[in-house]
């Protein structure tokens, strides 16, 4: 073992690879901080270079890139409330009004703190529990993951709304929104008004960024900016504003801990990923919180537990891949055609036939994350200046931003026009006291709750009991029940207590 | 009496929306209550209408919490806003006719005069330059072509 590892340092532990790891990071930080480019846009886009690579240098750089992305898309969800990636959707819940006091160095660097940690224990999970992992995972059916996913649903529809039947509905609204386009089991059109357009569903990207951005930019013009002085959005002139202090961290440590263990848990189910993940991460934050009225308002918690879930879920992500030859998640797909371009089939072979770049891949991962405290700052410091621009200026650039993003995903203008009805939607919903973000979360569960609650009718010849009998769905349908009722009491407790 | 009349018009709205789906939407743009494809709409459609009269009952017997409106209505920039909806959406329908660069162009433009800008300079560096780096990394470095518009297109042709 000793010796293997020794032989696996030897080959990834050399500058090559250490440069190759930093460019990835670099490239995959400002393309994730790009609303409308992700992490696996960017990671495809390297892939055509890396062919003539060695595998190590190769996959250096693709994780690199992957793992910047993830951060990256936090910079623009901290500072403009438009989040690069879907990933960072959450982050941007505490982190813009961080921003909005005047704290935003404060908040990139929770959110670059709490990526490395998540990610670090991460990897030390790939490292280390990967086959036990996977087996667990394996243990997952369709009933199994149509209750985890009932019960994200349930979770989530207690994230922005202070009613929780406000946010049921925000959430069943969701759901509804994704049954737009093609049925994922017959084919059969359903809402799409003869559009064809339509039949791949609504764009993910264009809702999100007209959900979270453009709605954000109408109530911030309605409220109205005083043209002489509130042109800018402040930055404090306290220098403790732009640092996070050791009280503050340790603070933040235990839920920057569960999180990423719900991260990593997230990550090694195949389908679940990151954005779950990160919503998930944010809603224990919350629930756990002493002050949960805090959330939203600039919390710095609520910045760290999203962004340690999202990462967290990285090199998860890659256990059922390299133990399985299962892909956890779309990027973890095209790692993998990397991974095959370069002659490396992965699977439970790939450990036994090449060990020594399994065992580099996992020391180059865990490298990456102390890199990942260096190589985002340059971006992180153009982000804070962007900031001090007024809103006059920055605002028509965010709005054309916001329509390229939209655009750029599918290149398809019908993606533009979604953007812009979203972004007025989402507006109308904050007016009535929904959730944008329950609903966001619903559509993008929606699409796997269904497929998974028709495969197991499916397994049990259309019995529903499957979905209470089976010990894990059973604990999944329990928990969600468990949550309904504890969010009405403790609503109704609360309400009693102002009474 | 009607305690919280905001949350009580929501309910009878989400109510007409999940009646107008069922008897009309989902028999016509998805099939019959038998069909497979049916069994998710409905389903959340029966409890979209189910949390909305749980809705309205809260409304008449509650009133509304301090804090629960996070985004009051505010009337202060009224024509703002509806200045920029109009533009943004009359950019989504124009890029298709005229392109990127000459619709962004105008939509920057006529945003700016919205907000009030009046540092031509300014504006005219900031709008070069939002569309030259938007331009370069679609185009050029990602290959993604922007759209050339109808409109441009015959009139090159």
């Amino acid at each position: 073992m000793w010796e293997l590892l020794g032989q696996a340092a030897s080959n990834s532990l050399t500058v090559n690879n250490f440069f190759g790891s930093c460019i990835g990071i670099f490239l995959g930080s400002l393309l994730g901080a790009i609303p409308g480019l992700n992490g696996t846009m960017a990671i495809a886009l390297l892939i055509p270079i890396t062919f003539t690579w060695s595998p190590l240098f190769s996959i250096a750089m693709l994780i690199g890139c992957w793992k910047g992305s993830v951060y990256g898309g936090s910079i623009s969800a901290i500072l403009l409330n438009a989040p690069g990636t879907p990933e960072a959707a959450a982050t941007a819940f505490d982190g813009y009004p961080l921003t909005q006091q005047g704290k935003a160095g404060k908040a990139l660097k929770m959110a670059l703190y709490a990526s490395v940690i998540g990610s670090i224990i991460s990897d030390m999970l790939l490292f280390g529990a990967a086959p036990p992992i996977a087996a667990l995972a394996l243990m997952f059916g369709p009933p199994e993951l149509a209750m985890l996913i009932l019960f994200a649903l349930i979770v989530v529809a207690g994230t922005g709304s202070r009613s929780h039947i406000k946010g049921l509905l925000s959430t069943a609204f969701g759901v509804l929104l994704a049954s737009v386009g093609l049925d994922p089991v017959t084919t059969q059109r359903r809402f799409t008004f003869d559009s064809l357009d339509l039949d791949a569903g609504i764009g993910l990207l264009a809702m999100l960024i007209g959900l979270l951005v453009m709605s954000e930019m109408l109530i911030q013009m309605e409220e109205g900016w005083d043209q002489s002085e509130g042109k800018t959005l402040k930055r404090s002139a306290d220098p403790a504003d732009s640092k996070v202090s050791w009280p503050e961290l340790k603070r933040c440590l235990g839920t920057i801990f569960r999180s990423s263990l719900l991260g990593s848990f997230c990550g090694a189910l195949p389908g679940v990923g990151s954005i779950t993940a990160a919503f998930m991460g944010y809603d224990q934050a919350k629930r756990t919180s002493k002050n949960p009225e805090v959330f939203g308002k600039g919390e710095l918690k609520g910045v760290a537990a999203p962004e340690a879930a999202n990462n967290a879920v990285c090199g998860a992500a890659l256990i059922p891949m390299v133990t399985l030859g299962i892909p956890g998640s779309l990027s973890v797909a095209v790692i993998m055609g990397a991974f095959m371009i370069h002659g490396l089939a992965p699977g439970p072979m790939l450990m036994v036939e090449h060990p020594e770049i399994i065992y580099g891949m996992f020391m180059l991962l865990i490298l990456s994350d102390f890199f990942m405290l260096i190589i985002p700052l340059p971006l992180m410091k153009i982000g804070l200046s962007v900031i001090q621009v007024p809103r006059a200026y920055l605002f028509p650039v965010i709005l054309i931003l916001c329509g390229i993003g939209a655009y750029g995903t599918h290149q398809n203008m019908f993606d533009v026009k979604v953007m812009v009805f979203f972004g007025v939607l989402g507006y109308l919903l904050k007016k009535w006291g929904l959730s944008p973000a329950a609903l966001l979360i619903a559509f993008i569960l929606g699409p796997m709750a269904e497929v998974y609650l028709r495969q197991g009718l499916m397994m049990s010849g259309g019995d529903p009991s499957i979905f209470f009998t089976r010990p894990i769905a059973l604990l999944f349908f329990l928990l969600s029940m468990a949550t309904v009722v504890w969010t009405a009491w403790r609503r109704r407790s609360k309400r009693a207590d102002q009474a | 009496m009607i305690k919280n009349p905001k949350d009580f018009k929501l309910g009878v709205g989400f109510i007409a929306f999940c009646i107008f789906c069922l008897f009309y939407l989902i028999p016509n743009q998805v099939g019959g209550i038998s069909e497979a494809a049916s069994l998710l709409p409905i389903l959340i459609t029966i409890f979209i209408a189910a949390l909305s009269v749980s809705l309205i009952f809260s409304s008449i017997r509650l009133e509304p919490a301090g804090d629960s409106e996070p985004h009051p209505v505010k009337t202060s920039k009224p024509k703002t806003l509806m200045m920029v909806i109009g533009i943004m959406i009359a950019y989504a329908w124009l890029m298709d006719v005229i392109g990127f660069l000459l619709c962004s162009f105008s939509a920057m433009i006529a945003l700016f005069f919205t907000f009030g800008v009046k540092n031509y300079k300014k504006m005219t560096i900031i709008i070069f330059v939002t569309l030259g780096v938007l331009y370069v990394t679609f185009e050029k470095l990602l290959m993604a072509p922007l759209p050339v518009g109808s409109f441009i297109e015959r009139f090159l042709d």
